[in-house]
């Protein structure tokens, strides 16, 4: 861990780290918006129905089958 | 397009269920059982395996890992192969998850009665365990990967993008909160120390709640709820954005458990911005799980299931707005180290956790039973007997954490404190304690009436371990990005870069709060007055950590006048620095320690009192709920791996003498501890200096004193 710790220390002016931090999530966070925004209206529906598509075959057992 | 035929595997789902019920209603008896023991300290029964401070830990991670773990396990299992429309990649890597799952938890279960603990709140499964873990999370994520890749329907849903999330960074966290150097087979030491350890241990701890108690839980919600209300989740747009500004703002908000602690101020300031921004995401989460329900309130009204999960959304909603108010420094000056924080959590856990797993139970049971769910009375019965319960153990949390605080807090107009009896503070409110049992109880008793239900369903219900399903095969298409294809809707079908995206986003949270902190000595200053433990006060707070004692006291005084002036001057970094792990503790239900040790201090005791008040505090402290601690009276200290002790503490850096714990450690250790029989002797005490009791009072006469040392 020394040695690590070594190298990291001469990192000038650290502290911007958390002002760095923030640029990234508000970019990260306007491009999703963005992206979600703008997202076609069927995709939308394909994706948001993808929890109710029931495809079980009637309730068949595999037991039961055999 | 070609129709294929195949089985989803439900027995897994059952098998997960089945645990998920018993290791609620065990972690839930624990967690009655040591709210019983705050009101009634006899129930520790003087016995070291049922004492309060190893109880509690049993107790947390039961309902965290053993409870909430299962759960989510039974809703992947159960909702990713009807998501991804395959059946799970691996049945053998279902069993190993499942089996070795439960394997961990019994394992857990008797090593924590027995003592061997990291230390580390809600991390303090010993090495061996926590490699253990590390494998079968891998296998879990293996096994979900390989199914995701090989699914039928081209996108990927966002429940599972909650799912993945929540695989990367419990691997994560756990791994690096978990580095530790083993010094016995069950007993090790942690890489950090002090600040550090105690920066690593809450960016852990709080993305657990973030990590293991919310992201999946979303992720369940995100199906389930569709599910039960037949009807698609309000927003899909919505989900998206809250899915990356949550993963994104957890990640940063560990450092507001340690508020006005010695920790750097900007990262302090960090903790509480990105928690307050955090309200953003998780309200918006649960305005998209209710507005789902728009129209379709009187199915609310007629189906038990539908009423667990809006109330578990609600619960969600309410923590989620507690939880950045807490953060806000005013607040959290009154409500750290109180019960406020134990009501806090509790509406998270037995509100959002507890309540989605009783309503995906309810909902998940009679489908792959094929029948009807026995009765929909029992189940709401279970579900009234469970909010009551949440309300009265919730409440007079509230108001007991307030009265306390404000009781600490309070000065009389002659400039002293008004209450400068700790104990006095803790009587006040053991009626709070008597509430919040019942109202455990409630909850309990209604999880009871589940297993019943549950039981008579499955008796009346004919199992589908392997269900037959039809779905056309996948379109294969090109991994490249299509022509007109977003980023983003790219990325919903490339599962291992929406990973590598994922940990991109946990990764950087971490780096930037933790690398710094790490790295920067100003962030440390160093007091030349403050030295290593001696081998004997090395060996009692190994004894402080295997009882637990830091579930009920805190290390770390705040720079309050309250509070330098109750406990003595405030804590300052450069005191930790030999700390692995840190014992800062997060609640005071007995007075703070740091400072016991400093002799010109209003709480300091001499060795004697020590030792009365560890063998029975009521004698002492007459109304005292700490347990008592007989066992440390008559056993002897083992002093086996104190040279592998030392010697690890030197790896770390700790500046002990070469070859120290070869022969000398040894020698000093027997001085100091015949030192101290003496002065019991002298104290009118009997007993012998090879106790595990002498080194107790060792470490806590030494607590906080180096500062005032030349
Ligand atoms: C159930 C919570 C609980 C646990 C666990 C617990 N204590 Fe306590 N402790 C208290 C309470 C409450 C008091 C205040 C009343 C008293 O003096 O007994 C106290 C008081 C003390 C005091 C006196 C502090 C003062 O300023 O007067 C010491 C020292 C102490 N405890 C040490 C320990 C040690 C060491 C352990 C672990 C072996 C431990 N305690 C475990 C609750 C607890």
């Amino acid at each position: 861990m020394k040695l690590v710790s070594h190298y990291l220390q001469q990192i000038e002016g650290i502290a911007i780290f958390p002002i760095i931090s923030l640029i990234i999530f508000m970019s990260v966070f306007v491009l999703a918006s963005w992206y979600a925004l703008k997202m076609r209206k069927d995709q939308v529906q394909y994706m948001s129905n993808m929890p109710l598509e029931d495809d079980e075959l009637d309730h068949q057992d595999i037991n039961l089958l055999n | 397009m070609e129709i294929e035929k195949f089985y989803y595997d439900n027995k897994i789902v059952k098998y997960f269920a089945y645990a998920t019920i018993l290791w609620g209603v065990v972690g839930m008896l624990v967690g009655l059982i040591a709210a019983l023991q705050l009101v009634i300290p006899s129930l520790s029964f003087d016995f070291s395996m049922t004492t309060f401070g190893r109880i509690r830990p049993l107790h947390t991670n039961a309902a965290i890992f053993a409870f909430v773990g299962n759960a989510i396990f039974m809703g992947v299992y159960h909702s990713l192969q009807r998501l991804s429309k395959a059946r799970m990649f691996s049945d053998t890597l279902s069993m190993i998850h499942f089996w070795g799952w439960q394997a961990i938890i019994v394992a857990a279960a008797l090593t924590l009665l027995l003592g061997y603990t990291s230390g580390k709140e809600y991390a303090e499964l010993e090495w061996p365990i926590d490699i253990a873990i590390t494998i079968i999370w891998v296998v879990f994520g293996w096994n979900m990967f390989e199914t995701i890749l090989k699914r039928r329907t081209s996108h990927i849903y966002v429940a599972i993008w909650f799912y993945i999330a929540t695989f990367v960074t419990v691997a994560v966290l756990h791994i690096v909160n978990s580095l530790a150097v083993p010094v016995g087979f069950m007993k090790s030491y942690s890489l950090f120390a002090g600040v550090q350890d105690a920066l690593v241990q809450w960016w852990y701890g709080h993305n657990a709640v973030a990590f293991f108690l919310t992201t999946p839980y979303l992720g369940l919600m995100y199906y389930y709820l569709p599910k039960a209300a037949n009807r698609p989740i309000y927003s899909y747009k919505l989900s998206i954005i809250h899915f990356w500004a949550l993963i994104f703002l957890y990640i940063w908000a560990g450092p507001h458990h340690l508020l006005y602690s010695s920790l750097p101020d900007w990262t302090q300031a960090l903790g509480v911005t990105f928690s307050v921004m955090l309200i953003a995401p998780s309200w918006g989460g649960m305005l998209n799980g209710l507005l789902t329900l728009r129209g379709a309130w009187d199915k609310v009204r007629e189906d038990p299931v539908l009423k667990f999960l809006v109330v578990a959304v609600t619960a969600y909603g309410l923590a989620t707005f507690e939880g950045p108010m807490l953060s806000l420094k005013s607040v959290n000056a009154l409500a750290h180290f109180t019960d406020w924080i134990i009501g806090h959590v509790h509406i998270g856990a037995l509100g959002w956790n507890g309540f989605m797993t009783f309503g995906i139970i309810y909902w998940l049971i009679p489908k792959i039973f094929k029948t009807e769910l026995f009765s929909k009375k029992l189940a709401n019965i279970h579900f009234w007997l469970g909010t009551l319960g949440i309300l009265i153990y919730a409440i007079p949390l509230y108001w007991g954490g307030v009265t306390q605080a404000l009781m600490w807090k309070e000065f009389t107009p002659e400039g002293f404190l008004k209450y400068p009896n700790f104990l006095e503070t803790v009587t006040q409110i053991i009626p709070m304690y008597h509430a919040r049992a019942f109202g455990g109880a409630l909850y309990l008793i209604g999880a009871i009436i589940m297993v019943y239900n549950v039981i008579k369903t499955v008796k009346a219900g004919s199992f589908v371990a392997n269900e037959a399903v039809e779905a056309p095969a996948r379109v294969q298409v090109e991994s490249k990005r299509q022509k007109g294809e977003g980023y983003h809707r790219w990325l919903e079908r490339k599962p291992i870069q929406f990973m590598a995206w994922a940990l991109v986003a946990i990764l950087i949270g971490g780096a930037v709060e933790v690398v710094p902190t790490y790295l920067i000595k100003s962030n440390i200053p160093t007091i030349e007055s403050v030295k290593p433990y001696t081998p004997l006060e090395l060996q009692g707070r190994d004894i402080y950590i295997r009882e637990g004692c830091y579930v009920c006291h805190s290390q770390w005084v705040r720079p309050f006048r309250s509070e330098t002036e109750r406990y003595g001057e405030y804590s300052k970094a450069g005191e930790f620095v030999y700390d692995h792990p840190f014992q800062w503790g997060s609640r005071r239900t007995g007075p703070d320690l740091a400072r016991i040790g400093v002799v010109t201090e209003r709480n300091y005791k001499p060795d004697s009192w020590h030792y009365n008040h560890m063998a029975d505090p009521q004698s002492v402290s007459p109304q005292s709920i700490m347990p008592a601690y007989p066992w440390l009276i008559s056993n002897k200290l083992d002093n086996k791996t104190l040279t592998r002790k030392i010697e690890v503490m030197q790896y770390f850096g700790v500046p002990y003498p070469e070859g120290y714990g070869d022969n000398q450690a040894l020698i000093d250790l027997e001085v100091q501890a015949n030192k101290i029989a003496n002065n019991l002797k002298n104290g009118g005490i009997e007993t012998t200096s090879d106790k595990e009791i002498i080194a107790l009072i060792a470490y806590l006469q030494r607590l906080g004193t180096d500062i005032y040392k030349k």
